[in-house]
């Protein structure tokens, strides 16, 4: 399992360094924002169409705070495309792709069972999650020391980026879902990343359209709320769960179905 | 003495795939030892056959068994002792030859001590193997799938079309491979639409159309059983007639006949052997001829 775990990591490691860096300065480029016009952030954001503030979840009680202006960019539409395109593009092709490449066919030539290759290519997904994760944090630390910026709860902080963090693993395990369905990587990212645009587009309504606003928990993005879990320091555990529940029964789904399927091309 | 107990077995296993029936009630046996061909053109059903085998598709009917198990139910003991070879020169294209080998050699329970021989003899050197895939010939792809499927030496070889894209020099050394691998006891189990390969190498062949087996067989009953022609040139005056059971006179000339021959040659043989003979061209009949008769007639054992 190591061994595909390991290969699965190295065979993607410019594009993880890629993305990892990307995460990094525009994690280091929110708190050196801050120091230019943070202080009026407040007034940036009353002045915004309330589309707009919807889209960051801006409306209502929003923390004016370093750290709430940090939180900001974890909802800003640079930090979710390039997280949900790099879990969409990694869950999906995980199984499809080395199906429709007929790589697959190698692997399972080996004295190997089928749920042993999908764990490994979730353990892999996983490592790669927590060091672009951890690349944000970083870069975010360094914006923060670099700039001098003041009263930054990291804290608070780390639980935002554990919401997010839950949040690319639920998108992460409906994604596995279809690609241990579909034997072409290019369909399983095209439907794992439609699903994933729906879902933002209906927890945008749900927020910005009190009519529809019952649809709201229907999506993975209602339970993403960095801005709230800054002000308040902790996540709800409903999030938590709700988030941690759609992972792990898109797993395991992912598993009986790759463990039942014919394998063809 | 018993049969030997049959390395695959197949008990009329189906597979279809919607509407479309890939296999339909196919039976088969390959004993310990045997090279055995599966022959039949692209889309007859021979990869589907061979994913049934590899525990890649469930049948829709019957059972499959490899080794006396089933490779759905049980694909890791199985796999302990095949090697494969898929149809295409599926690889990891952004890895060196070495880290392929070494990837799948790294998963499986047995040691690599056939690589470096097969290398050698393959003709991937070192400097091959330490370039990246995605440079690599098709002819070298398919090389480097061979090695990966035989370096662990397994008791089994599934290979599917495996000579595509080989030299003709290459082809040979990879036959030479097989026989001696055959000879320690490895049975193999191989499809291709190239009739002369199959012809060289197997004891027995197997024809696949549309997904129906329509023959099985050892190769030179096959060829015996195959209507061939025989030139007979007299020196002499030609002979009245021909009454041989079996024979037929297709043609006539002044000095000459062209005869259909049906199964044993020797009772034609005696009667020739009464009159004064000029020359006698009786060729070995090819398995082409026997293999196109079956997808000529699209009536014969359906």
């Amino acid at each position: 399992m190591n061994l595909i775990l390991w290969q699965t990591l190295k065979g993607q490691r410019t594009g993880l360094l890629m993305v990892g860096l990307g995460l990094l300065a525009f994690a280091v480029l929110m708190p050196t924002t801050y120091t230019a016009f943070g202080a009026a952030i407040g007034d940036i954001l009353d002045a915004l169409p309330e589309g707009l503030r919807a889209l960051i979840k801006a409306q209502g009680g929003f923390s004016t705070t370093s750290t709430g202006y940090i939180a900001i960019g974890y909802r800003h539409a640079v930090f979710i495309v390039i997280t949900m395109a790099s879990v969409i593009a990694m869950s999906s092709g995980a199984l499809a792709r080395e199906i429709e490449r007929g790589t697959m066919f190698l692997l399972l030539a080996r004295p190997l069972q089928r749920y042993y290759i999908v764990i490994a290519k979730l353990g892999a997904l996983l490592v790669t999650v927590a060091i672009l994760l951890s690349m944000s944090f970083f870069g975010t630390w360094i914006g923060v020391v670099g700039n001098g910026v003041e009263g930054v709860d990291f804290r608070a902080l780390a639980f935002a980026l554990l919401n997010a963090f839950m949040l690319i693993l639920a998108v992460g395990g409906y994604s596995f879902f279809i690609s241990a369905l579909s034997s072409e990587g290019g369909r399983a990212i095209s439907v794992a990343a439609g699903l994933t645009v729906i879902f933002f587009f209906v927890d945008f309504l749900a927020t910005l359209w009190g009519a529809v606003s019952f649809l709201g928990p229907i999506s993975v993005f209602h339970y993403y709320d960095p801005q709230a879990v800054v002000e308040a320091s902790s996540i709800p555990a409903l999030h938590l769960g709700v988030l941690g529940a759609v992972a792990l029964v898109g797993f395991v789904a992912a598993g009986i179905a790759f463990q039942r399927r014919d394998l063809v091309r | 003495m018993a049969e030997p107990h049959p390395v695959i077995w197949i008990d009329n296993v189906s597979k279809s795939y919607g509407h479309v029936q890939a296999l339909s009630s196919l039976n088969l046996s390959v004993h310990p030892g045997e090279i055995f061909g599966f022959l039949g053109p692209n889309g007859a059903g021979k990869t589907t056959a061979i994913r049934v085998l590899m525990g890649f598709l469930k049948p829709t009917q019957g059972i499959a068994r490899v080794f006396d198990a089933d490779p759905w139910l049980k694909p890791k003991e199985i796999k302990a002792r095949i090697g494969f070879l898929p149809d295409a020169s599926a690889l990891y294209d952004g890895m060196t030859g070495n880290d392929f080998l070494n990837y799948l050699a790294g998963l499986h329970s047995r040691p690599s001590a056939r690589r470096e021989e097969l290398c050698d003899r393959l003709e991937l050197s070192r400097s091959d193997l330490q370039r990246k895939v995605k440079g690599y010939s098709h002819g070298m792809r398919r090389k480097l799938g061979i090695v990966q499927s035989m370096q662990h030496d397994p008791d089994l070889l599934i290979m599917d079309e495996p000579t595509q894209g080989l030299d003709p020099l290459t082809q040979q050394a990879f036959f030479v491979i097989l026989r001696e691998a055959q000879a320690r006891g490895c049975t193999i189990f191989f499809s291709s639409h190239v009739l002369s390969e199959v012809e060289e190498l197997c004891q027995r062949v197997g024809i696949i159309r549309q997904g129906t087996l329509v023959a099985v067989e050892q190769v030179r009953e096959l060829r015996r059983r195959k209507v061939r022609t025989m030139e007979v040139e007299f020196k002499g005056q030609l002979p009245p007639d021909l009454q041989v059971e079996g024979v037929e006179i297709l043609a006539r000339g002044d000095r000459w006949w062209r005869l259909a021959i049906k199964g044993d040659i020797n009772p034609v043989l005696r009667v020739l052997a009464s009159h004064d003979l000029e020359d006698l061209v009786f060729e070995s009949p090819h398995l082409e001829d026997i293999f196109l008769d079956y997808y000529r007639d699209e009536s014969v054992a359906l």
